[in-house]
């Protein structure tokens, strides 16, 4: 190994974390092989290994401010969750102080405050980005920038009696990618999701024939939203932010199955000019249908988080239906020994599969 | 400042509230649409809570009297053929064994409607509650109800025509221009856009008879439905609603005035070309009127 091979520098920050993580890997199977076999490496190999490894280390958390212990890894995480809870805090607290003023204020002062704030809390996301290496403060301030703007249209509604209209959910989730895309912030990316979801929701329900407002009367106008944001990562490259496509697929996938769910119950909301008992017939097959694709594809293009949800909804809509089935006539103890009995066989269904993609990949 | 997503997240917002703003300046811009003198029955004192120092007012307005429940049976002027004129798909016959469930799952449809304010909506509201009361008085001989019925139906009609608002749906279009056409006085007339709800009745049958089943439109409620008080005209409404909730008689949902006393002030709305509400003047009524009202109370 010569040391004055460079290492590769990964190109973000969740590239160096595997990085890292992966380095770490190797340190403890090698000690653990040394221990086991008594296998060592020659004293110059060893060093020359430790030099470079700490070398890559130290370059990363310089670079990315990688976590490169446990005792960090869950510092981090404790971070991002106080990170997350003040920006809720911080962007309630935007709206509650301006609800407390602005009956104390002209019109034109009330118009340059909600202009102005989203304005001053963009320029802050940018000045606090320069600052630190993982977006902490950074992703605080952001929320804050989306809470502002989103004061800023619905107050400036109230105030001029403006009708409402589904595009204001267009304006914010534009600034929350804007500023996800721009400063690498996850939180507001869901926060974009969210609002693109509602927004196409909401027309698809107008193009539908109905008033925009009463959108969720119809589960389905939730399907195009959820299949467009679940297949949205495969026409648009992520290596920048390769973790971003993750949350794409997720809430896509989470809102189509939602609604599944809830037509599988309610058959009166549907589009489909069908009787009600039909149409809960025809959702609680197609859910089934899903949720077993879902499971497929994630395992199939190792999607962890897709497998998760299309197995955890494959049990929700068996239990929901065995609820609707069985709860009334059924001897209490005799229904839940029928949902128990079911767990074991569902235990058995997957841990076969799991030795059958075990058997493939070897 | 070398970011894309900095200048591109400052455009959006200065884009997105120039937008805006043009939008109001358009809907004031030359006449306004309809320019109408309300009161306090028509225009409540909205709910405030303590954190919130803004001053709105609520619309008050009447249905078309339709339904089960109504003063008067069948459907009313929102009928069959007014919601198949708003897009309503009406064509499963209503003696059809599926027609239940088909209308049941109608979905609600923007439409514009037209509220007539002290016209003849609400002499029609008046002569049907009065109706009422005679079918009630009626129903007492034959002891099909009890008096008590008799009594709150009689101290409706009071509250209705002394302090209930009167301002009355009387039609509806998919096209204001036409409805403005139709009703062109724009101090009385104001056309504005509302959900509609498609409601289906089943045939029933008493000791009358056999009442055919029937559909009928109901307006749901407006899009924007309180008008917000700018600083300049708040202070009469301010000192309403502090005097109230001194007296303790604000409640949570609304500082609306007891239900038998009089309005205590006046208001110019404007509508302007979006059909946008802004408030043009605040006036407090005559005092003697209000005086008189607090003292029979």
């Amino acid at each position: 190994m010569n040391d004055s091979n460079k290492p590769r520098i990964p190109l973000n920050r969740a590239h160096a974390q595997q990085r890292v993580d992966r380095i770490k890997a190797f340190q403890e199977e090698l000690e653990q092989l040394e221990h086991e076999h008594n296998f060592a490496l020659q004293d110059e190999q060893r060093h020359q290994l430790e030099r470079h490894h700490e070398k890559i280390l130290a370059e990363l958390a310089k670079l990315f401010d990688v976590d490169t212990s446990a005792t960090q890894k869950q510092m981090s995480m404790g971070m991002r969750i106080a990170s997350f809870l003040g920006a809720l805090a911080l962007a309630a607290s935007v709206f509650f102080f301006f609800y407390r003023i602005w009956g104390l204020i002209s019109t034109s002062v009330q118009v340059l405050i909600l202009i102005s704030a989203p304005i001053l809390a963009v320029l802050g996301v940018e000045i606090i980005s320069k600052r630190e290496k993982y977006p902490y403060f950074t992703s605080l301030i952001g929320l804050v920038a989306f809470a502002c703007f989103v004061l800023n249209l619905s107050v400036l509604g109230s105030i001029f009696n403006i009708s409402p209209s589904q595009n204001a959910f267009l304006a914010w989730a534009a600034l929350a990618m804007i500023l996800a895309y721009g400063y690498g912030l996850r939180l507001l990316l869901v926060a974009g999701i969210l609002c693109l979801l509602f927004f196409l929701s909401a027309s698809v329900g107008e193009w539908g024939g109905m008033y925009w407002l009463s959108f969720g009367l119809r589960p389905e106008n939730f399907l195009p939203a959820g299949i467009f944001l679940f297949f949205l990562p495969a026409f648009a490259a992520h290596s920048k932010y390769p973790d971003f496509p993750g949350y794409y697929r997720l809430f896509g996938m989470l809102t189509v199955l939602i609604a599944i769910l809830i037509l599988s119950h309610w058959g009166e909301g549907s589009y489909l000019m069908l009787p009600p008992m039909d149409v809960k017939v025809l959702y609680q097959l197609l859910g089934f249908a899903v949720a077993g694709i879902t499971i497929w594809a994630g395992i199939r293009w190792h999607w962890q988080g897709v497998t998760n949800l299309g197995s955890t909804f494959f049990v929700i809509q068996l239990y929901t239906k065995f609820y609707d089935w069985w709860w009334e006539w059924m001897p209490k103890y005799l229904f839940f020994l029928v949902v128990g009995l079911v767990a074991i066989l569902l235990l058995n269904i997957f841990k076969r599969l799991r030795s059958h993609l075990a058997q493939a990949s070897a | 400042m070398n970011r894309p997503g900095l200048w591109l997240g400052l455009a959006l917002i200065l884009v997105t509230n120039a937008f805006v703003l043009t939008g109001v300046a358009y809907n004031r811009s030359t006449e306004p649409e309809a320019v109408i003198h309300l009161t306090e029955r028509e225009l409540n004192l909205s709910f405030s809570v303590e954190e919130n120092t803004g001053i709105s007012l609520l619309l008050v307005w009447h249905q078309p009297q339709s339904g089960i429940y109504a003063r008067v049976e069948g459907p009313g002027w929102l009928d069959q053929a007014k919601l198949e004129s708003l897009g309503f798909d009406c064509s499963t016959p209503l003696t059809d064994l599926e027609a239940e469930w088909r209308y049941r799952k109608a979905l609600p449809r923007k439409a514009y409607v037209v509220f007539e304010y002290e016209g003849k909506g609400w002499q029609n509201l008046l002569d049907t509650t009065e109706q009422n009361i005679e079918r009630i008085a009626h129903q007492i001989e034959r002891k099909e109800r009890s008096p008590e019925v008799l009594k709150n139906a009689r101290e409706e009609l009071d509250r209705l025509r002394n302090t209930g608002s009167r301002l009355v749906a009387v039609d509806a279009g998919s096209d204001p221009f036409r409805l403005r056409q139709l009703y062109p006085d724009r101090h009385r007339f104001i056309v504005l856009p509302a959900e509609v709800n498609l409601q289906y009745v089943p045939q029933t049958s008493n000791k009358t008879g056999i009442h055919h089943a029937y559909l009928f439109g109901r307006i749901s409620e407006l899009p924007r439905p309180e008008i917000h008080i700018p600083m300049t005209h708040r202070s009469l409404l301010e000192k309403i609603r502090n005097e109230e909730q001194q007296a303790g008689r604000a409640s949570r949902y609304s500082s609306r005035w007891e239900k038998d006393q009089e309005p205590r002030y006046s208001v110019v709305v404007n509508y302007g070309k979006r059909r946008e509400p802004w408030i043009v003047d605040v006036q407090l009524l005559p005092a003697p009127k209000r005086e008189r009202t607090q003292n029979k109370s």
